[in-house]
């Protein structure tokens, strides 16, 4: 019997557990747990990135000099797109004040600075934790209640969405990751102009119920839309890879390609409005 | 009661380093589950009450933290820690790293079937390669233990009628 004490001890706890659990009573006892794996965890996503990416580097110094040359072709045709986009903000701006549109917008984006993904309050926050089964793709951010982080707002890394706030607990946060299966966010396919929407899943990104009309042009932009939750539009999410629905499906599937290796993330941005 | 409680703060630290740092050593996407695995591999060396207090423990501070409903990790580890200790273990009282490796694959399945039914998911066929590399994981660190804890063996005197 005595033997056996330890176990009914853990028995008790498991049904107090199931119990009281809806009731969000061991909210700060999970609070606690987070703060005290937080040390170990800096360290140890410190260390083990740096020895990984040390080895990996090592066998990929091939591949490393491709990219880099893909690297500075894209950044060559990204600015010579972005004068282009200067231009045209340009040319925008002056035809909304022929149209008296300007000043009505722009006292409202005053309290609407989430609509521009420039002017985005970003919130720094270190990855503490991440789910324990490959299934669920969660993370663990040491943002909680007391920095103003709320159920919902996006995590970004690299100016990509992440993922979005699960729980908020009084120091820390749970994260849901966008290549969880349960992860659904609604995205617009920038070029192409379709809506849809962005579910995560082991075999990887895919934006669903693109409209059958739709010309779909591979490694064309995915942005959020900013329809639904707390979202804000216009945050890069990655690029349509290709086409996997069927001709005979009523809505059109992609794959979609985020540059951002999540496995190698130290710490991400939480946006706030 | 020291050596309980000690025992205890020792797997309390063995989950702050699983979620720590084991989570980052994730094979093909597979996350080692070294609670698991080290539980079982001391209910292979004799040490079947360590083996379940690491399991219950495990199982209630991974609940804790875990998006699924409490309960979930603690009923299939001791479900699978149980099944072991009370049946497999009298077919295969020291089993070989073969057989180890397909207890571990087994039990991981097992596991993970019961979280998909948790999650109320049919689960993915992913859990197959996934149970596998954890096999892998608890073939090496079944034998590791091997070489650093003996078998503890229990003799029971029975009364005679």
């Amino acid at each position: 019997m005595k033997k056996q004490r330890p176990l009914i001890i853990i028995a008790i706890l498991l049904i107090i557990g199931f119990l009281v659990w809806p009731s969000g009573v061991l909210r700060p006892v999970k609070n606690i747990f987070y703060l005290t794996v937080k040390p170990l965890a800096i360290a140890g996503n410190f260390t083990i990135n740096r020895v990984s990416l040390f080895f990996k580097n090592f066998t990929h110094l091939g591949q490393l000099a491709r990219e880099n040359q893909e690297l500075i072709k894209e950044n060559l045709d990204l600015q010579s797109q972005l004068s282009l986009l200067k231009e045209a903000q340009h040319e925008n701006e002056v035809l909304k004040k022929e149209l008296g549109f300007y000043q009505a917008n722009n006292a409202e984006s005053a309290d609407k600075t989430t609509k521009n993904p420039g002017n985005l309050k970003l919130l720094p926050a270190n990855i503490i934790g991440r789910s324990v089964t490959g299934y669920l793709r969660t993370i663990v951010i040491d943002r909680g209640k007391k920095d103003g982080v709320q159920t919902g707002q996006a995590i970004v890394s690299q100016g990509y969405l992440i993922g979005t706030v699960k729980e908020v607990l009084a120091d820390t946060s749970e994260v849901t990751l966008i290549t969880d299966y349960n992860s659904l966010v609604p995205v617009i396919l920038q070029d192409s102009r379709a809506t849809g929407l962005l579910r995560g899943g082991l075999s990887g990104l895919t934006v669903e119920d693109i409209p059958l009309n739709i010309t779909i042009n591979p490694g064309e932009p995915v942005i959020t839309s900013g329809l639904g939750g707390d979202i804000p539009f216009g945050i890069m999410v990655g690029k349509v890879g290709e086409v996997i629905s069927k001709k005979s499906e009523i809505f059109q599937k992609v794959t979609l390609n985020s540059p951002i290796q999540i496995y190698y993330l130290e710490f991400v941005f939480v946006v706030q409005p | 009661m020291w050596k309980i409680i000690l025992k205890v703060i020792a797997f309390v630290f063995l989950v702050i380093f699983q979620l720590a740092i084991v989570t980052k050593l994730s094979i093909g996407g597979a996350i080692p589950n070294f609670l698991l695995i080290i539980a079982i591999s001391l209910i292979f060396r004799g040490q079947s009450d360590n083996g379940l207090l690491l399991g219950g423990i495990s199982g209630l501070l991974l609940d804790l933290v875990s998006p699924l409903r409490f309960g979930a990790y603690t009923l299939f580890f001791m479900i699978v820690l149980l099944i072991i200790n009370f049946y497999i273990l009298k077919i295969f009282p020291v089993p070989s790293l073969g057989i180890s490796f397909l207890i571990f694959v087994a039990s991981l399945l097992l596991v993970d079937l019961g979280l998909f039914l948790f999650m109320g998911h049919w689960p993915f066929w992913q859990i197959f390669p996934q149970a596998i590399i954890n096999g892998i994981w608890g073939v090496l660190i079944y034998w590791i233990l091997k070489k650093v804890i003996p078998v503890r063996e229990e003799i029971r005197i029975g009364q005679s009628s």
